[in-house]
Formats: C-alpha cells, sequence, structure tokens
C-alpha cells in the first residue's frame, strides 16, 4: 500500500482486499428494481435477511439497503443513494470486510459503482471495503420482458408520460441497452475487462407455479404464476424473469440453482430472495 | 461451493491507488531506465475508433449532483489479451413481434393481424387503463369465420400476477395466447373500446425475425449512422411490403429515416443524427417496421428497436501525452480540450510485453475531474506493485482509451490502440 499526498488518499484510498483474518466483517443487502423504503419486510423478508447474517461473526453487522431503483443506475437516487447508506454503514460500524447481496437489477446499481470509481469519490472506499459480491439473479444483460414492457410506449410531451411504463429502471434492463451499458460503460462481461471486485452470480433456471406443488407457494404463489406468464417471452432456460444468459453474463457463475438447492428445486426470480430451498443457508455459509 | 481460480483470486487482492506526484525508486522491470518524462503522442485513429469533433460550449449544464472531487485509481487484471475484445461491435437487435397503437374507430372497423405461426401471443394495453372484456373482442379467422373474443382467446394470466411478479405492464393490459387450432394467416380483430390500445402480438415459436443493427452505437449531431435491418425466415432472406424507420428521441420526438434494399436481400438505409433533445443521457431508440410474407407466404410482420447514444462533443483528447514513471509506476497524463464543463473521465487497460514477445494486458486505470473549459489534463496512473506483479517488460501499451462527460453520460473518445512506449531509453 502506497501514500499518495492527501487529495488523492481522500479520494480514492489505497484499494487493496480487506485483510480477512482480523476483519469486522459485515453484509449488505442490496434490492432490485423498485423504489424501497422498507425492503427488509418488503422485499427480502425478516426471515431471510436474519437466516443469512446469522452466518456473521457479529450478526449486527449488516445494512438492507433502501433506495429508488426505479432511476438509471447511475442516478443520484440510485448508485448515489446506494453509495450514501454503505457508506454509513461501514462507517459507523467499523466494517473492513462486506460482502454484498444483491438481488435482481441491483446488481447492476453495484456494478455501476464497480466499473466506474471514479465517477464518485465514494465509490473507491466502498469497492475496497467490498469482499465480494454475491448476486442473485442478475439482469447483466437485460431481459426480453423489459423490451415488451416498453415497446409501443410513446412519450406524450403535452400529458407527460401516458403511454406505457415509465421505469427509467425497466428502460435501462432492455437487452439493447444493457448491451450499450455493458459494452461502454460496465465491466465483467465477456470481452470486458474484470471488474475490480469478484461477482459470483446465483441462476434461476426454471419458474414452478403448480398448485399442487408446496414449493410453488415458496416466495408467493401469485408471483411464480405471473413469472411461469412471463416465461413466453424468454428462453427455456428462465428464472421467469430473466434468462439464464442474463443471470451469467457478467463476473463468474457461483451456481445453478438445481445444482445445489434443496431437492433439486429451481428458484423462479420471486425466490431468489426469498429463504427458499436453502438459498439462505448458501450464503450464510458465503458471508 | 465456489471454485475460486488463481485469477479471480489475484483480481480480488489489489486495487491499486497512485498518489499524484511520488518519486519513482525504480524498482520493476526496466522502469528505471525510463526518462524522467516523455512527451508522446496518441496514435493515429483507426477505422472503427471514435475520435470526437471539436469541442461545443453549447451543451446543457452537467447535473448539479455530479461529484467534482478528483478520483485516479487502477486495478490489476489477469486476463489475456484474446479475452478482451479490441472495440466493441455494434449491438444487432432481433424481434419476433410487432405492435401498433390502434385507435377507438379502427378497432370497432376491424384492425388486421398478420399472424405467421399458429398459436401467437396477443397482448392488449388499453391507454385509458381500463381493461377490456374479452366478451367484447372478436376475431375474423383467415377463412373469413367470425369466432367470438373469449373462444378465440386464452387469457394467459391474471395481470395482478404479471404486475407482482415485476412485468408492470400498463394498467388494464390482458395477455392472451390465439388459440393454436385457428391457425395462421391475415386475422382481424374487432372490438369497442373507449380509447386507443396497445396492440402487441409475439410470435415466439416463428423462425421469422426482423433485425436491426446501426453502423455505431455512439453518435454526435451531424453524424451519420448506416442502420441495416434483415428479414429473415430461417435461412431465407424475405423482401418486404413496406418498411420504415425512425430514431425515437427520450422525449419522443422522431426522425424517419428510408430503408432499401441491398443486393444481399438486406435494407440499409443512411441516418443523419439531429440535435439532441430533452435530456442529456437516455438512450435514443431505432425502430424498424417492415411487413411482409414469410417464406411459406403467409403475412408477416415485425418491429424491432435498438439504442444509440446520441450526446454532444464537449470534450476531445488534443492528442499529446506525457508519460513518466512516478514511484516505480507508470503515470499518463492526458491532454483534454474542454468545450463545456462537466466531470470527465478517462479509462484505458495497459498491456505489457509478456516473456514470449506477446501483448498482455495488466491493469485498468482509470481517472476523472471537473475540468472547467479550456485545456485540461487526466493522468492514468498505474502503480509499482502491480507492474511488479504482472512481470511484464516494455513495450507498454494503452488499448481501449475512453473518455467520457460523466457529468452527460456520453462516451467522447475510445480508441483501440491509443499509445505505445516503445523503448524504455531516453
Amino acid at each position: 500500500m502506497r501514500h499518495g499526498s492527501l487529495p488523492l488518499m481522500t479520494l480514492a484510498g489505497a484499494l487493496l482486499l480487506p485483510g480477512l483474518a482480523h476483519a469486522n466483517v459485515g453484509v449488505a443487502f442490496v434490492h432490485g428494481t423498485g423504489k424501497q423504503t422498507n425492503a427488509l419486510a418488503d422485499y427480502w423478508t425478516v426471515a431471510f435477511v436474519d437466516s443469512v447474517r446469522k452466518g456473521l461473526p457479529n450478526p449486527a453487522n449488516y445494512v438492507v439497503i433502501n433506495c429508488d431503483f426505479e432511476q438509471y443506475m447511475w442516478d443520484p437516487e440510485a448508485a448515489g443513494c446506494l453509495a450514501g447508506q454503505l457508506t454509513t454503514f461501514i462507517n459507523t460500524r467499523a466494517i473492513t470486510s462486506m460482502v454484498v447481496i444483491t438481488h435482481s437489477n441491483g446488481g447492476n446499481v453495484v456494478r455501476w459503482i464497480l466499473s466506474n470509481p471514479t465517477y464518485d469519490s465514494r465509490y473507491p472506499k466502498i469497492i475496497q471495503t467490498i469482499k465480494w459480491v454475491d448476486a442473485l439473479a442478475p439482469s447483466s444483460l437485460g431481459t426480453p420482458l423489459a423490451n415488451a414492457v416498453i415497446a409501443g410506449n410513446v412519450f406524450e410531451k403535452s400529458l407527460g408520460w401516458l403511454l406505457g411504463y415509465k421505469s427509467e429502471a425497466v428502460t435501462m434492463q432492455q437487452t439493447s441497452h444493457m448491451a450499450h451499458y455493458n459494452a461502454n460503460w460496465l465491466y465483467g462481461t465477456a470481452g470486458r475487462p474484470a471488474l475490480p471486485r469478484e461477482f459470483w452470480a446465483v441462476v434461476g433456471t426454471d419458474v414452478d407455479s403448480s398448485p399442487l406443488d408446496p414449493d410453488s407457494y415458496c416466495g408467493g404463489y401469485s408471483l411464480n404464476v405471473g413469472l411461469e406468464t412471463t416465461q413466453n417471452w424468454l428462453s427455456a432456460c428462465s428464472d421467469g424473469f430473466l434468462e439464464c444468459s442474463s443471470q451469467a453474463g457478467a463476473g463468474y457463475v457461483w451456481f445453478y440453482d438445481t445444482e445445489y438447492t434443496a431437492g433439486d428445486e429451481p428458484l423462479s426470480h420471486s425466490q431468489s430472495r426469498r429463504d427458499c430451498f436453502g438459498l439462505d443457508l448458501f450464503l450464510r455459509e458465503d458471508v | 461451493m465456489k471454485t475460486r481460480t488463481l485469477r479471480t483470486f489475484l483480481l480480488g487482492h489489489v486495487l491499486a491507488v497512485i498518489g499524484p506526484a511520488a518519486c519513482y525508486s525504480g524498482a520493476p522491470g526496466d522502469l528505471g531506465e525510463l526518462a524522467p518524462e516523455r512527451a508522446l503522442q496518441l496514435l493515429a485513429p483507426a477505422e472503427g475508433d471514435l475520435v470526437a469533433a471539436a469541442p461545443t460550449e453549447d451543451a446543457p449544464p452537467a447535473p448539479p449532483s455530479i461529484d467534482r472531487a478528483p478520483v485516479s485509481l487502477s486495478w490489476p487484471i489477469d486476463q489475456d489479451a484474446s479475452d478482451l475484445a479490441e472495440r466493441p461491435a455494434p449491438h444487432r437487435a432481433d424481434s419476433r413481434a410487432w405492435w401498433q397503437l390502434a385507435g377507438p374507430a379502427e378497432l370497432a372497423a376491424g384492425l388486421p393481424l398478420a399472424i405467421s405461426e399458429p398459436g401467437a401471443l396477443l397482448r392488449l394495453s388499453p391507454q385509458d387503463g381500463a381493461a377490456l372484456a374479452v366478451g367484447g373482442l372478436e376475431l375474423v379467422g383467415p377463412d373469413g369465420q367470425t369466432i367470438p373474443g373469449a373462444l378465440a382467446l386464452t387469457p394467459l394470466a391474471d395481470p395482478t400476477h404479471l404486475a407482482d411478479a415485476g412485468a408492470a405492464f400498463s394498467p388494464g393490459t390482458s395477455l392472451f395466447t390465439l388459440r393454436p387450432e385457428l391457425g395462421a394467416g391475415t386475422f382481424t380483430l374487432r372490438g369497442q373500446t373507449s380509447g386507443p390500445v396497445l396492440v402487441y402480438v409475439l410470435e415466439r415459436a416463428s423462425a421469422t425475425s426482423l433485425s436491426l443493427e446501426p453502423s455505431s452505437a455512439i453518435a454526435v449531431p451531424g453524424a451519420r449512422v448506416r442502420v441495416t435491418a434483415a428479414l429473415r425466415d430461417g435461412e431465407a432472406v424475405l423482401a418486404a411490403t413496406s418498411i420504415t424507420g425512425a430514431l425515437i428521441a427520450p422525449d419522443g420526438a422522431a426522425t424517419s429515416f428510408t430503408l432499401a434494399r441491398g443486393q444481399g436481400g438486406d435494407y440499409a438505409g443512411e441516418l443523419d443524427v439531429p440535435a439532441p433533445r430533452g435530456p442529456l443521457g437516455p438512450l435514443y431508440t431505432l425502430q424498424v417496421d417492415i411487413a411482409g410474407a414469410n417464406a411459406r407466404g403467409l403475412p408477416v410482420r415485425r418491429t424491432v428497436t435498438n439504442a444509440l447514444a446520441v450526446g454532444l462533443p464537449t470534450a476531445r483528447f488534443a492528442g499529446t501525452v506525457a508519460a513518466r514513471p512516478v514511484d516505480g509506476g507508470l503515470r499518463f497524463a492526458l491532454d483534454v480540450e474542454v468545450g463545456a464543463a462537466s466531470r470527465f473521465g478517462a479509462s484505458a487497460v495497459l498491456y505489457g510485453t509478456n516473456r514470449r514477445g506477446d501483448a498482455q494486458p495488466i491493469a485498468v486505470g482509470q481517472a476523472a475531474r471537473w475540468l472547467e473549459p479550456g485545456a485540461g489534463e487526466l493522468a492514468l496512473e498505474f502503480d509499482a506493485a502491480t507492474l511488479a506483479a504482472a512481470g511484464m517488460q516494455p513495450p507498454y501499451e494503452l488499448r481501449d482509451l475512453q473518455l467520457t462527460d460523466q457529468g452527460r453520460m456520453h462516451v467522447l473518445h475510445r480508441q483501440a490502440r491509443a499509445l505505445t512506449l516503445a523503448d524504455t531509453h531516453p
């Protein structure tokens, strides 16, 4: 580790991997698309978060992020908000090694920070503290479903967004848009330089929504019914929201759901953020 | 369970930051023989590189939320040259869907639906948000038979389930499958609606797709972008009975362009990029609509979209670079000409020469700072530890050099081979 002059040290820091032997380890839960005000209850569930944080030496060292991920990933309300909450978490709890668990589009927001460490002077310290990222069903290559949701939207200047869906995050997750961002602004995909921290993807491969199958109720039955329908837009291997190729499109694949889940059950897009089929236990062991 | 290779282990461990004025200690490689400072020039751009025009002062201000503190850092990468694309190819988009906004009168009279495969998915999104009752719809099949909507269309899901699942189609959206036994051909959809309805047809199982690819993914006003579209049914290249193209700005303003069929059967058109409208940053949409017949003579329509970044040339590299050893590392100070103030960023991949004499990536370097109009500088720095760990020798190269306007989210310059530090002697 070198020491430069104060300005650069302050703004960039010496970004070495946190020392693990005496690390004060923490975990951050980063939600997906949506504006969250209580992601613990509304997005992850207390049962999931509590189960995962049992793996920490100090289970109190956790933070559940609440930001507006309806915005573009670089937006002050998205990555800016995330950087603020992570910085506060790191500082207030003196975290020296942080595992970041993301779901869906949360992986893109974190990958924005990892890929553009010079965009915001808070980013380098965050990256320095990150041990690795566990990206649950990340939408790294976008999704044809976003293409479908945006298709036909027309901006009516006089009336605002009248026709169609307004979310910038959905716009961003169109496959052509993510192709652009991956090629020009993000790292970690094929043909691009590696990220400064490991990005490990858990890939969901299918959706079960039979009313007679108890597994269909984990994560919410109605969500799984919806995801079974949205598979119409997706290839044979998908979690109902994302194709497997998108989930595996950045960083490294940690595992495909059925390789390790209890009963070889697939993780739908709603189940990959819940304590379904032992997912929480893998994460608990990993933090 | 995670299989951490040596590569990922190394990647995780060193992310270095270089101080701005440290002294050279001459440790790794041959850097001790470097001249104190070398005045270099960026290499001439090659075909496919993106080079900014003369900087403009006339640009919307960068958002006030943008950070003004300078940041510079680098991190090692353990990748082969073959792992990295020299320059990104423009994305080619494909579609097996089409859509059209239909007004109440059009729907009352009957909207033709080109269905080339049995079992198409039909999505109806009333723009007033009031869900359509399938009982109020009817279809006329290719054989002229009128079929009540409830018999022709199978509902796919409760729309609330779709919203719960994250598929937030506009309110009132209904999804159906057209019963497969009704076959393919031109159907007519009729119904009484209180407002316009977005009619979207997806033929997932169809072999007929429309592709769309621009010659460049990034453009500035006045640039000419070549747009290529191709309608294919498997290997067969299809002719269109109609084809239209448009560039749609984030504020909805559309600029039409025409496409003509070339010798190979593909369609191509030239798009003159207009001046940006609305906020800078969001991508523009390229859209092509096509109608024709597939290889079996069945009617087919497709709509395809792709992304195009349109921005302003707010800065450019001046072309001069000061390279010098710093505390055993390397520092490349790139001169920048700025037209409109913003936070600008430079990035590049540093390559060295391995024992086999091949160029091999060493590290990613990035630097960003707020620059006012006039002359500025962005310095990429690679620290001694990174260079020593890589064990590379000169020549060093900067590849994939980028200049970005971070405040306006636009890539200004992208050069695959930008700089060579060929020798180590004064």
